[in-house]
């Protein structure tokens, strides 16, 4: 950076040196005055617990500050009179960049950072300088994630072309993880039956860890335990990290920061306050957005009439969103064509899905070889345990009659799945019995559930009580 | 020497800027006039670097001002509505500006201040839009770099400003040699600043050149004849503007004026008065013969 930039860059600290006054004064009060006054009046002895919710607290301020600083920081580029000034004065595209990218990364972080060194002495004197130092650490971890955050952000921003958009795009692209997330809940929920390899919990939980590097936040907050011992004091779980999502989350930021500069060096300065037409922001989320809703309002399985209304819903939605993206509420044929490619496209995938019981997966049994021992249980409706109905398999010893249990397995699972697909429940109304088998490798367990006619009980009676 | 040559723009899909040329000379202040929408912003926006030219190129003293800083250095565009921080002074918007221009004079701007009658720890919010202009005027003056780009800078501003203004201006160029291009409406203002003007219309420069060059060449003839006379009886000259009142005609006529008198002497007018034609009737004549629109 040249002495320009240097300057301009200390320009940008100075023009908010109120704003910047008031937040150290905030971070002061927040932890090393508490900490004091901690010290005075208890002795110290709710440092653990103070550092904690402060730590807590500065982890939801940093994940708010990652979704609005973009806007404040970049707004320069999305406003005419903003550009007609920024682009003009003597600074290259380069410099202005890095210096409103870096401002708020410091402005941030440096009052949180001296406030926690300050603070975190009373700390240490009544724990250890381990722990002032994990915490350090910790603290570090989650401004580098405030980074990640704020840097994804800010390559929307940047994608952007007027506040407003900058606004909805953030906005979007904070609740679009929780949405998919809820989707991905309800499509595994209405396509998938429990055959123990496709568990509904796991799917939604990683694509909503892999959409949303806020996720990240709650990783780094696990670290931080309190210990209900007496003293209460600090524990870190640095063992427990999921190191592969965060460093999934340091690839993501990198490709942010390298987007937003390249973005904010082709943006053209008559491209502010026009409407934002670029493919990743409403195009794609709203797109996504949509696809979404239909997958939430599963046509398949409904009448005639409800269907009709969720069409009409929907594309009233798409409309409106349509209506934001382009400030303007007139239907084209693009649009109605684009909203039927969507839903022939998403019912599509839906119908497939649900003709092909979810493209064979439904049918499929877990590979018994990859486990020590399979429990079979079978309980009577009232879900009462008999005793006579219990098998365990060793499956280092599996002989061939547990080879024909195993395989009537598959004909219960085949079974279930086509009773899902034609029904879209797994349960049967000449339920005589449930069968419950634990697949179990030292702690990894995986549950398979199935409903019983009278026909399948005598069937595992025998197979299981060797009566042919 | 700024030099556009050849600059072509396109906002959207709309053309706003086509194969513009110009040349404005150290020293020199040029008024851009046209119609509105008819790209003078644009083109003022392209010579600060705000927007890039999709074609052509533009030298401040024979070197590119894209992505110069330094070069840019000698550049200062104010806009019609220029940015001011939130609840910020006149005192932070020098700060803001000495940031980039090493040159700032602090003299010049307690000097301006004073003349002005500014105070320099008010919020800019609560000014009045004259009073603004006139804050962005002191900036300008006080950074008085190579090349000022007024984009109707100085339109909101009341007579007794525009007159210090123009005083201030004056001082600039016989002091520090800048050259200043100023986009404005009012072109009776411009005439009395400026030397030099281009008419932009229609994304093309339809005219450019000195002023008064192009008030040698350009005459307002006042005739009357005893008998009827059409627009065909002056078919032999180069007519901007036609006029008929009665008896008397009113021409504008480009072309040297001795041989414009001959040829309508040769047609024996009971009269004939030559009238001073100024920046205003240039461009209404010039849009006039270009079809912009018609002054009956």
């Amino acid at each position: 950076m040249n002495k320009i930039t240097t300057n301009y860059f200390k320009n940008l600290f100075i023009r908010k040196r109120k704003l910047l006054i008031l937040y150290f004064f905030v971070c002061f009060m927040a932890y090393p005055f508490v900490m004091f006054t901690n010290l005075l009046t208890s002795a110290g002895n709710n440092a653990s617990n103070i550092t904690a919710i402060v730590f807590y607290l500065a982890l939801f301020a940093l994940g708010v500050f990652a979704i609005v600083l973009p806007i404040f920081t970049f707004k320069f580029s999305l406003t005419k009179r903003h550009v007609d000034t920024y682009y003009a004065i003597p600074i290259n595209r380069d410099h202005l960049f890095k210096a409103h990218f870096i401002a708020p990364i410091i402005g941030v972080c440096v009052p949180i950072l001296v406030n926690y060194l300050i603070g975190g002495l009373l700390l240490w004197a009544n724990s250890s300088f381990m722990v002032y130092l994990s915490l350090l650490i910790v603290l570090c971890l989650a401004f580098l994630l405030f980074v990640i955050i704020y840097s994804i952000n800010t390559f929307f921003v940047l994608k952007c072309n007027n506040i407003l958009d900058a606004c909805i795009i953030t906005a979007m692209i904070t609740i679009l993880p929780l949405f998919v997330y809820m989707t991905v809940t309800i499509f595994l929920g209405t396509q998938t039956v429990n055959n123990g390899m496709i568990t509904i919990r796991d799917i939604p939980e990683l694509v909503l860890k892999l959409l949303s590097p806020m996720n990240g936040l709650f990783i780094v907050e696990q670290i931080v335990r309190l210990e209900y011992s007496y003293p209460i004091r600090l524990s870190f779980h640095f063992g427990d990290v999921d190191w592969v999502m965060l460093s999934y989350y340091l690839v993501l930021g990198c490709g942010a920061i390298v987007g937003a500069y390249f973005t904010f060096k082709k943006k053209k300065g008559e491209s502010a306050e026009q409407l934002t037409t670029d493919f990743i922001t409403y195009p794609l989320l709203s797109n996504i957005a949509l696809a979404c809703l239909i997958i939430c309002f599963n046509l398949m399985g409904n009448e005639l009439t409800v269907n009709i209304l969720i069409i009409v819903s929907l594309f009233v939605v798409f409309f409106i969103v349509n209506g934001i993206a382009k400030r303007s509420m007139k239907l084209t044929p693009l649009m109605a064509a684009e909203f039927i490619i969507l839903m022939v496209l998403v019912n599509g995938f839906n119908y497939v899905s649900r003709q092909t019981e979810f493209f064979g997966i439904n049918r499929q049994v877990l590979d018994y070889t990859n486990y020590t021992t399979i429990n079979f249980e079978i309980s009577t409706v009232d879900y009462f345990p008999l005793n006579e109905m219990k098998k365990t398999i060793i499956v280092k010893d599996i002989d061939k009659d547990d080879l024909a249990l195993l395989d009537y397995v598959k004909v219960l699972q085949e079974k279930t799945s086509l009773n899902f697909k034609e029904r879209g429940d797994t349960y049967i109304e000449d339920c005589a019995a449930y069968l419950d088998i634990n697949y179990r490798l030292g702690y990894d367990e995986h549950y398979v559930h199935f409903y019983l006619d009278s026909e399948d009980v005598e069937m595992l009676r025998s197979l299981i009580f060797n009566v042919r | 020497m700024l030099k556009v040559e050849a600059v072509s723009k396109k906002l959207g899909n709309k053309t706003v800027l086509e194969n513009c040329s110009l040349t404005v000379q150290n020293g020199s202040v040029m008024g851009l006039i046209g119609p509105n929408g008819a790209g003078k912003s644009t083109l003022l926006r392209c010579i600060c670097d705000v927007y890039q030219c999709d074609q052509g190129s533009i030298t401040l003293d024979g070197e590119t001002i894209h992505e110069n800083e330094y070069l840019k250095q000698n550049i200062l565009y104010l806009s019609d509505d220029p940015y001011y921080m939130y609840n910020a002074t006149i005192k932070d918007m020098k700060e803001f500006y000495q940031i980039f221009y090493p040159q700032f004079d602090e003299k010049l701007y307690e000097k301006y201040l004073k003349i002005f009658k500014l105070d320099e720890n008010k919020v800019m919010n609560n000014f009045s839009k004259g009073m603004k202009r006139q804050a962005f005027i002191l900036m300008a003056l006080a950074i008085s770099p190579k090349l000022l780009l007024l984009d109707e800078s100085f339109d909101g501003l009341d007579p007794m400003m525009r007159l210090l203004f123009k005083r201030a201006i004056g001082e600039c160029i016989e002091k520090k040699d800048i050259s200043i291009i100023i986009s404005s409406h009012n072109l009776r203002e411009l005439e009395d600043i400026c030397d030099a003007f281009a008419i932009l219309e229609d994304a093309h420069i339809e005219t450019s050149g000195m002023i008064d060059d192009t008030k040698e060449a350009i005459h307002k003839i006042q005739i009357a004849f005893r008998e009827e006379k059409n627009k065909e009886a002056f078919e032999s000259l180069d007519i901007m503007h036609y006029a008929k009142t009665g008896r008397i005609i009113t021409l504008v006529v480009k072309g040297d004026l001795e041989e414009i008198k001959q040829q309508i002497q040769s047609l024996h007018p009971l009269m004939m008065d030559i009238l001073p034609v100024n920046l205003e009737e240039i461009f209404i004549y010039e849009m006039e013969r270009k079809g912009v629109f018609v002054n009956e």
